[in-house]
């Protein structure tokens, strides 16, 4: 019989308890009351500087900073201070409240709401997740008559290939804008293109830009065919925002790279002259199709009488989904489900129209497969809460009768 | 100079302002006439209260020989006899640079003037207005607003001042057609003879703001009242008046030949009440004007704010005595009171606009007040230490008055019509009423934490620590209340975002706000269950809570940024400043007697 080395052992014993020894502090900590409370008040803490940051800002880049980063640079008296975003926390809350309030807990009738709440929360936080990664959303504009199929997003971009016989509305390729809105001045990325003749390398994007003739004192490397795009401070309101690009195209017969620049106010699709034809390309809001097509029939505003205080206003619209045609009605906190996107009335155009002009509708739209996740939360968490509320109050009821009767 | 000629204007105001006011049966009549106003149809007495509020900041006026005249009094005034209307110093404006820029001698830095006097720099005062209407509204400094304000105040009391004077007849032709026969006779078929009713008209220039004329169903806005110079250019149009519109401009033209200090304008104003009733005999709003007359005549909210004071004082001396059964039920019946009042007020209010009791800020201010008094008085019936019954008639006190505040700051209808994306019974009630009863749980849990945290540092009662057991558990409940409302309020408002804007979180300031309250709460409920704070922290920790919910109440709208805010005004910065300095002094004062009771610090008593 073989007797292993005592000192190993022990050393192996010691390193497993050490081990298990860490796991179980790393458990304790992840299920803690304690981390809890830190999170909520991380939470509590972004809450507020994301509110802030909107006064100078805009919501959007409050959003994008602190409540969709894993990472929040913060800025203390000019010094950027590292701060967990809120994602990051979430995160951290979901694996808090599975490990804490799921599977620590006792389970038994007393306890019973509070599960219950807590599964809401999870809920609540899943379909945060959803609709974070899956859902997008934008808007359509829709002129009286106006039969229209996709719908276009406020803050992402997309550049249209049109292939020398393609017509403008039959792009040949479509570039998300993932592949270049991060793109800051010098910066390039190359996309190769299967089947194509040439390849494409980006750079310079601009997310609020004029183009203009350049001057004396602009850098010759931004100027192209005489021009360049001038930064402009990027607006609060995101339909102001015309965004720019640099575009190379570098023909795969190793011919002659060319350089263009695209931008969102551009009357005309810009011109890539390629051996065997004239390609062109545009930088526009990124559009997404639709499965069916809605036209506008009658747009109504109402305001209340002697005012010009907007009482309701509502679209009236035809909904043409293969054979099946149907009228439908868009007001303001009624808006139109169908095949999973929602349609809401947002806004309408033009604002300072006088009587007898025909106005535009703008509808918001969304496609959120967690559309409804918050309401069945939120039905969960109130369930819950009441039964918590019911299971404490017949203790103490007991407990009173208990007293009395002793 | 201008000292001594407005001495003089001053002087001869005093003169003016002993005349005689119209007798109540006048006032009654004329008090129920409906007129339409910011798209809704009001009292002219509810007109009265807030144009007067508008221009002077208050709904009453104060005339030199120390007596008052009441809003409706002064609007008649301002109709029947515009020369005494016009010494009355009524425009307030509350910044010397105004004065200075418009040559007025002042002697204190917020002084009323009559029309008199800014006659004088009236085109001093629209050049400015002219300029400044100019600048983008964001760019505008508080005193540009307030010059704007001043000038659309004096435009707007013109205008009242011109009420009845193109209808009163021409001395010079004491037997001549009014204007009302002509639109008559054209409504019988009698063409209008068009070149003598244009000159009428342009007699009838500038007309005034007000519509006192009920629409014509039949027209193209059925909805929209109208002033007689429209009635005219219409009628020259081609679109003849209704016989109601005619029946209402004949009772204007009666009144303007009579005068409100004899009951002979009473019928007058009875056939204008009889003349728009036909026409609007199925509108709702319409319908609403008994009670939206008696609501004002009431005051219920003046009055409970006058019993939630007398009841903290009474309170507040029963806390002398040691407890006692008809002590405890005196304490429950002094606040019960002023909280029936001030319900009622609401109530008068959901029914007057048919609407859940929050749909403005300013009603969040009566709402809010009245949760908190309420859970306050359930606590005391449960609790017997009058702590509760003394906070909650703090807090109406408090409350109500700056509700009273708010509505002279803002000078405008406490019941507003909403903008399409408001106008939601269905979530105005749940969403709405739900988020303020978060709030009101939430101050009053920090106003019980400031009697533990201020007898814990002063070092009264130490003998009796059940007292301050039983306050932990007060706060803890509240607080544990409020966080359920404010919890789901909170869901509610991302449903309803989700329903009418497609998103359920955006991280508007607003959400954000009633989100900061939720996550605290959360924050400091398992920080308290973890054990990380005692009872201390706790009422620390509900003061702050306080801080909180004001800043998501009040401060986010000062932000003006997002889908939430209101309009605003300089004065509820102060107020709110004032109080998170107060709050903070408060956490600074509980944190030195923290650290005594732990004893950290040491105060040594007299010498060794």
């Amino acid at each position: 019989m073989s007797v292993p080395p005592q000192g190993t052992e022990s050393g192996a014993r010691r390193s497993i308890a050490l081990a298990t020894g860490t796991f179980h502090a790393i458990f304790a900590l992840l299920r803690s009351f304690g981390l809890a409370s830190a999170l909520f008040l991380g939470l509590l803490l972004l809450t507020y500087l994301g509110t802030l940051d909107q006064i100078e800002f805009g919501i959007h880049h409050a959003q994008q900073k602190y409540f969709h980063a894993f990472l929040v640079l913060h800025p203390v008296f000019g010094v950027p201070v590292p701060l967990p975003g809120a994602y990051l926390l979430m995160v951290l809350l979901c694996i808090n409240i599975a490990l804490g309030a799921l599977l620590r807990i006792r389970k038994g009738w007393a306890q019973a709401g509070m599960l219950m709440v807590h599964s809401g929360i999870l809920v609540l936080l899943a379909g945060a997740f959803v609709n974070f990664h899956y859902a997008f959303d934008g808007q359509m504009t829709l002129h009286k008559g106006e039969s229209v199929s996709h719908f276009t997003s406020a803050h992402d971009w997309e550049v249209v290939l049109l292939a020398p016989d393609a017509a403008v509305d039959a792009p040949s390729v479509v570039v998300p804008g993932s592949a270049f809105m991060d793109l800051r001045g010098a910066e390039t990325r190359t996309l190769e293109l299967p089947n194509l003749p040439f390849t494409l390398e980006f750079a310079n994007f601009q997310p609020n830009a004029a183009l203009i003739p350049a001057g004396p004192v602009v850098p010759a490397a931004s100027i192209v065919a005489g021009h360049f795009l001038d930064a402009r401070p990027e607006d609060t309101n995101l339909d102001l925002n015309f965004a720019g690009l640099h575009l190379r195209v570098i023909p795969s017969d190793a011919g002659t790279p060319q350089d263009v620049l695209v931008w969102a106010l551009q009357e005309a699709p810009a011109n890539l002259a390629i051996p065997g034809g004239t390609w062109r390309a545009e930088l526009r809001r990124q559009q997404w199709p639709l499965p069916f097509s809605l036209t506008l029939r009658e747009f109504t505003r109402e305001i209340h009488p002697g005012t010009e205080m907007p009482r309701a206003f509502s679209s009236v619209l035809t909904r043409q989904d293969g054979d099946l045609e149907e009228r439908v009605r868009i007001s303001m906190n009624d808006p139109m489900r169908y095949k999973g996107y929602v349609f809401y009335q947002s806004s309408w155009g033009p604002q300072n129209a006088g009587p007898g002009v025909d106005l535009y509708s703008i509808l918001a739209v969304s496609r959120n497969p967690a559309d409804r996740f918050p309401l069945y939360a939120c039905a969960f968490i109130a369930l819950g809460m009441a039964v918590h509320f019911a299971t404490k109050l017949t203790r103490y009821i007991r407990r009173e009768a208990a007293g009395r009767a002793s | 100079m201008i000292r001594t000629f407005c001495f003089a204007l001053l002087f001869a105001a005093s003169i003016a302002h002993a005349a005689p006011t119209p007798p109540e049966e006048v006032l009654d009549a004329a008090a129920a006439v409906a007129v339409q106003d910011s798209g809704r149809i009001k009292p002219l007495d509810t007109y009265a209260r807030f144009t007067l509020l508008q221009l002077s900041g208050r709904t009453a006026l104060r005339t030199a020989d120390g007596g008052t005249m009441r809003a409706l009094p002064w609007l008649l005034e301002c109709w029947f006899d515009p020369s005494t209307a016009q010494s009355r110093a009524v425009f307030l404006i509350e910044n010397p640079e105004i004065m200075e820029a418009l040559g007025l001698a002042h002697g204190t830095p917020r002084e009323r003037f009559p029309y008199q006097a800014l006659s004088r720099a009236r085109a001093i005062l629209f050049n400015l207005a002219r300029q400044y209407g100019g600048m983008p509204v964001e760019s505008r400094t508080a005193a540009q607003k307030q010059t704007l304000q001043l000038a659309h105040n004096v435009r707007l009391f013109e205008s009242l001042t011109r009420t009845l004077i193109s209808l009163a007849p021409d001395p010079a032709q004491p037997k001549a057609l009014h204007l009302s026969d002509h639109l008559e006779r054209a409504a019988a078929g009698t063409p209008l003879d068009a070149r003598a009713m244009a000159l009428r008209l342009a007699a009838m220039e500038e007309s005034p703001a007000l519509a006192l004329l009920p629409p014509n169903p039949a027209s193209a806005a059925p909805e929209t009242w109208t002033t007689p110079a429209a009635l005219l250019q219409q009628a020259l149009a081609g679109q003849l008046p209704s016989l109601h519109q005619i029946e209402a401009l004949r009772a204007l033209e009666n009144l303007a030949a009579s005068s409100p200090l004899t009951s002979s304008a009473t019928p007058h104003f009875l056939q204008l009440q009889r003349a728009t009733s036909e026409v609007l005999a199925e509108n709702r709003d319409y319908a609403q004007i008994p009670r939206e007359l008696f609501f004002y005549r009431l005051q219920p909210f003046y009055w409970s704010l006058v019993l939630y004071i007398l009841a903290f004082v009474l309170i507040a001396m029963a806390w002398l005595f040691p407890p006692h059964r008809y002590i405890h039920a005196l304490a429950l019946l002094l606040l019960s009171a002023p909280l029936a009042m001030h319900t009622t007020g609401i109530v008068l209010r959901c029914l007057i606009r048919g609407r859940p009791p929050v749909t403005t800020l300013y009603e969040t201010l009566l709402f809010v007040t009245a949760i908190a008094v309420l859970v306050a008085l359930l606590l005391e019936i449960i609790n017997r230490r009058r702590v509760a019954a003394g906070a909650g008639a703090l807090l109406g006190a408090l409350g109500l008055f700056l509700a009273a505040r708010y509505e002279a700051i803002d000078r405008t209808d406490t019941m507003p019509n909403l903008i399409a994306v408001l106008d939601t019974n269905f979530w105005l009630s749940t969403h709405v009423t739900t988020v303020t009863i978060g709030y009101a749980a939430g101050l009053l849990a920090g106003a019980i934490a400031h009697v533990y945290l201020l007898g814990k540092t002063l070092g009264l009662r130490q003998q009796d620590p059940a007292f301050y057991k039983h306050l932990t558990r007060m706060v803890y409940g509240v607080f544990c209340f409020g966080l359920l409302f404010a919890t789901v309020g909170t869901v509610l408002g991302g449903i309803w975002a989700n329903e009418s804007w497609g998103r359920f979180w955006g991280w508007d300031p607003k959400e954000n706000g009633a989100l900061m309250i939720v996550l605290w709460g959360l924050t400091i409920l398992h920080a308290r269950i973890g054990g990380y704070i005692r009872d201390y922290g706790l009422h620390m920790a509900a003061v702050f809570g306080g801080i909180i919910v004001a800043f998501s109440w009040f401060g986010v709208n000062l932000l003006s940024v997002g889908l939430h805010s209101y309009g605003f005004t300089s004065g509820v910065h102060t107020a709110l400043s004032r109080f998170y300095l107060f709050e903070s002094a408060m956490l600074l004062i509980a944190t030195f007697g923290w650290l005594r009771e732990q004893g950290i610090i040491q105060i040594v008593h007299g010498k060794k």
